[in-house]
């Protein structure tokens, strides 16, 4: 092998593809360096937009063979800079593949290509009465592939699991351009579960090309609930107490007082009470029996822990009205300062009142805003600062109190990611959670898949090579921020 | 068994495994054997059942920490001594160990509710073939940090890793099961589904097929009165001569798993055309879980040589290689679908 040859893979690739679909355009190509997390950033060597499946195989074929190492690309609405080039790799953006090939109701699944944004599967399936569960705060703009490659949550994944848990089979391009499949129409699998293996894995064992996700009926009814509490560690003790009640909500989200008056005074107005220090909503869901006992265990639970008010909503508009605080939070908190660091950390629920009030004092500690808005029913924390990026002293304090608060969760029993993943954001945080010899076993699956490290370099494990520059924000991403608040 | 003697036991294997070009092994890390046929000559059996114990069970967080080795009664006794059940939803009566259980991968019926059984399954530790330390997940319900070898090794069967000691999630105990039946002629199955399929999903499917009838059975979780009135409602939906009937406790695990007999894979669509097909042979018998896609029959299908069907894929391949180059761990690529259970 001859080693890297950018100029020998744009020749190969500019036989199969249109010379549209080929960003070398210094220019063109800043726009895709950075993703939602805006602390890292690298520009790609080139991007190349895909349209299809033998695109795709052709273009990691072509990178394989000429060792440019790439990067599948979504939307890049990524919390933990994992569609974020380094060392100049190539972007594979699969944006363009975005048919919902098939929509089966009575095998209640779906077959789609990658660059399917969230939101456009879920409404295609409510034509069958069907949906797609998991929904993150992007759904609006991230793709089933990212969705995928990270594993995502949303509020609704308390009761119906994460994106592994709906996605049945996957066709997969490994790092080699091998094409493969993996699990089943049913979900099944024989033998070990490539399928669970290839969700969550960052993009680094190569790209998905179709899907085929579960759909699940959409319930007959729903009940969503706003209790506003006096102090943080009451909320969370309600949570607890609803779960131990035996009832099963489809959502449990907490909002502090922070995010409460950022919410209240933005678009996303709620009607949530600014005087409250957390408000949790909850959504219930299932025939009319099930939400009237879901409704008599969540109201014990909040009275039990002295909530201060305590709403219900029946009806779309005021069910929408109470999830526009939540869904729009991050936006929200836009207002507070021109950045907004979104850590992700997970707790058990019993330690979760005890680690914020330790978040707090680390905020207080660097002298940052720190609010919190969280997946309560998983322990899953989103402690949020609000920063101004482009001032690297208070950078440097935002990176410090993220270790410090990772630290803290891995301590409490807990881990580095929910949901959002490790990407570049918290690849040297693993030995928190690994000894090396655990690490080195993950690395070695890594190389076994991908032994010239072409897909997704510098991610998920510790030590990779970054030309990474912290505090800076690529120009396009102030634009898409838009695009999934708006 | 302590944490000082696992660990003492988990040092043992690791040196086993890690004892490079030894007049031992392959090995085949085994539970108490109830699913597996004993190792043809050569491979060792690589016994587990002493590594036992629950090691913690926390019913607030609803999740316990047991020993590979532990039998799956005795974890599920424990766990409904606080009132709990091991999801999804695996009764008392299972047998074998939660190892076992695991590395088998066994689906459950429950899946489209409840989460296949690798969505339980929230840490694992363990030892590739060269004696290489594995862990994956933890005590906490989300978890995205490194690669999900929890799911990855659910279902490996030996052959990728000795498995130690596993997370594995819980929850409240139902505390009573009802099922909704009908009985039908086989050509009628496929409008019983469609009609189910139209209503909110039970908590598992099963369709017995004998002598040309079948039963249609949709399990639901008893209990409270929103069980009985979904019990109604599906009632309703399936149509006139269904019927609501309690399920035991002790026929829980029997209801959830297949009998003996030829292990098929197909689509409810595929599931519908076969128990048809089935329905027109005298001596056709057949259990099946449409919605998760598996079932037993008393027939080989006319049809695909199931044998052919590999264990794992390319990726399987490659790992297996990388982490157990000696081949240490016996791999016993043996087909999946004609496993006889039971
Ligand atoms: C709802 C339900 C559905 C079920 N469906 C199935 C099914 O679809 N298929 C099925 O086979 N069984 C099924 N079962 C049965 C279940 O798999 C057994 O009960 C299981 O517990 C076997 O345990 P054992 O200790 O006897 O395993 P064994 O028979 O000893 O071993 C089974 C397999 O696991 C491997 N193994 C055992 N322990 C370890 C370990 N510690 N590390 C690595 N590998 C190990 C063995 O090498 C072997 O390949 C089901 C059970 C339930 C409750
Ligand atoms: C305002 C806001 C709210 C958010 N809310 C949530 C939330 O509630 N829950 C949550 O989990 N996340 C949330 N996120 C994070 C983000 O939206 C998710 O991680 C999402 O899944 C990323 O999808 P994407 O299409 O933007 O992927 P990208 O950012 O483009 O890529 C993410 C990763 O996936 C890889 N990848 C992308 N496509 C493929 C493919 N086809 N094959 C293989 N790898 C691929 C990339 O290489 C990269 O490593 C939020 C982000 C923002 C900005």
């Amino acid at each position: 092998m001859p080693g890297r040859s950018d100029a020998a893979l744009f020749k190969t690739l500019a036989r199969i593809l249109p010379r549209t679909r080929i960003i070398t355009d210094s220019g063109e190509r800043s726009l895709y360096d950075t993703d939602g997390l805006a602390l890292y950033r690298g520009v790609p060597g080139a991007v190349l937009l895909l349209e299809n499946a033998e695109e795709v195989i052709a273009a990691v074929r072509a990178c394989h063979h000429h060792e440019v190492p790439f990067v599948p690309r979504g939307a890049g609405t990524g919390l933990s800079g994992g569609a974020v080039p380094l060392d100049e790799a190539w972007i594979l953006d699969v944006t363009g593949m975005d048919r919902i090939i098939e929509i089966d109701p009575l095998e209640s699944l779906a077959r789609i290509e990658p660059g399917v944004v969230n939101l456009d599967l879920d409404r295609a399936a409510s034509d069958y009465g069907l949906r797609y569960a998991p929904d993150p705060s992007s759904q609006r703009a991230c793709t089933l592939g990212g969705n995928i490659a990270e594993n995502s949550g949303g509020p609704h994944c308390f009761r119906h699991g994460m994106t592994t848990r709906h996605i049945l089979a996957l066709e997969v391009v490994l790092p080699d351009g091998t094409l493969t499949s993996l699990g089943s129409r049913s979900g099944a699998t024989a033998g070990p579960d490539e399928r669970g293996l290839f969700v969550g894995s960052e993009g680094t064992l190569g790209i998905a090309i179709e899907a085929t996700v579960a759909l699940i009926r959409r319930p007959e009814q729903v009940r969503t609930f706003l209790a506003s509490f006096s102090s943080l560690a009451a909320s969370c003790r309600a949570v607890s107490r609803i779960i131990a009640s035996g009832a099963r909500p489809a959502a449990l989200e907490i909002l502090d007082r922070l995010t409460i008056a950022a919410v209240e005074a933005s678009v996303f107005r709620a009607g949530y009470p600014t005087d409250a220090e957390a408000v949790l909503l909850v959504e219930g869901e299932g025939s009319p029996a099930e939400i009237e006992e879901e409704t008599a265990h969540v109201r014990a639970a909040c009275s039990a822990e002295g909530a201060l008010t305590f709403e219900e909503a029946d009806d779309l508009e005021a069910r929408t009205r109470l999830w526009r605080g939540r869904k729009g939070a991050f936006g929200a908190m836009g207002r507070v300062a021109r950045d907004l660091y979104v850590l992700d950390g997970v707790v058990p629920r019993r330690a979760l009142a005890d680690v914020i009030e330790k978040i707090a004092a680390i905020g207080k500690k660097y002298e940052l805003i720190l609010s919190n808005v969280f997946h309560a029913g998983d322990g899953n924390l989103h402690p949020n600062i609000s920063f101004d990026a482009r001032d690297p002293e208070q950078t440097t304090r935002v990176l410090a109190a993220g270790a410090e608060i990772l630290e803290l969760c891995v301590a409490a029993g807990g881990t580095l990611s929910g949901e959002h993943g490790i990407g570049i954001e918290k690849r040297d945080h693993m030995g928190l959670v690994f000894t090396e010899l655990e690490l080195e076993t993950q690395t070695r699956l890594r190389d076994a898949i991908d032994p010239r490290g072409l897909s997704n370099p510098g991610k998920v494990f510790p030590g990779g090579r970054s030309c990474v520059e912290a505090g800076h924000r690529g120009p396009g991403h102030a634009a898409r921020v838009e695009r999934i608040i708006g | 068994m302590s944490v000082e003697t696992a660990t003492k036991s988990i040092a043992l294997i690791k040196r086993v495994l890690s004892q490079s070009g030894g007049p031992t092994g392959p090995f085949m890390p085994a539970g108490l054997g109830t699913r597996s046929a004993p190792p043809p000559p050569g491979v060792e059996p690589l016994t587990l059942t002493a590594l036992s114990g629950v090691e913690d069970l926390d019913r607030d967080e609803l999740v316990l920490t047991a020993l590979a080795g532990t039998p799956v009664d005795r974890v599920a006794q424990e766990a409904a001594a606080v009132g709990l059940v091991l999801c999804p939803l695996i009764p008392l009566g299972t047998g074998g160990t939660l190892g076992g259980l695991y590395a088998s991968g066994s689906e459950s019926p429950c899946a489209p509710v409840e989460g296949h059984l690798r969505d339980a399954v929230l840490g694992v530790e363990g030892l590739t073939g060269s004696g290489a330390p594995i862990k994956s997940g933890g005590r906490v319900v989300k978890n995205v940090t490194g690669y999900d070898l929890t799911r990855f090794l659910c279902g490996s069967r030996g052959a990728l890793a000795v498995i130690t000691r596993l997370h594995w999630r819980l929850r409240l105990l139902p505390t009573d099961s009802i099922e909704v039946v009908i009985d039908c002629p086989a050509t009628d199955v496929g409008a019983r589904l469609r009609a189910l399929r139209a209503l909110p999903d039970p908590t598992a499917v099963r369709i017995d097929l004998n002598a040309g009838r079948t039963r249609v059975r949709a399990l639901i979780e008893g209990g409270r009165p929103s069980a009985s009135a979904r019990a109604e409602q599906l009632k309703r939906g399936l149509g006139p001569g269904a019927e609501i009937l309690s399920v035991p406790d002790e026929q829980l695990a029997p209801w959830l798993a297949p009998p003996a007999g030829t292990r098929e894979h197909a689509s409810v669509r595929g599931w519908i055309e076969r128990i048809e097909e089935l329905g027109t042979q005298s001596d056709g018998v057949a259990t099946v879980f449409p919605y998760i896609g598996v079932g037993t029959t008393s027939a080989p299908p006319a049809s695909a040589p199931l044998d052919a069907i590999p264990f794992g894929g390319e990726i399987t391949r490659r790992v297996r290689s990388a982490w157990d180059p000696e081949g240490r761990l016996w791999d016993p690529h043996r087909p999946v679908p004609r496993e006889v259970l039971s």
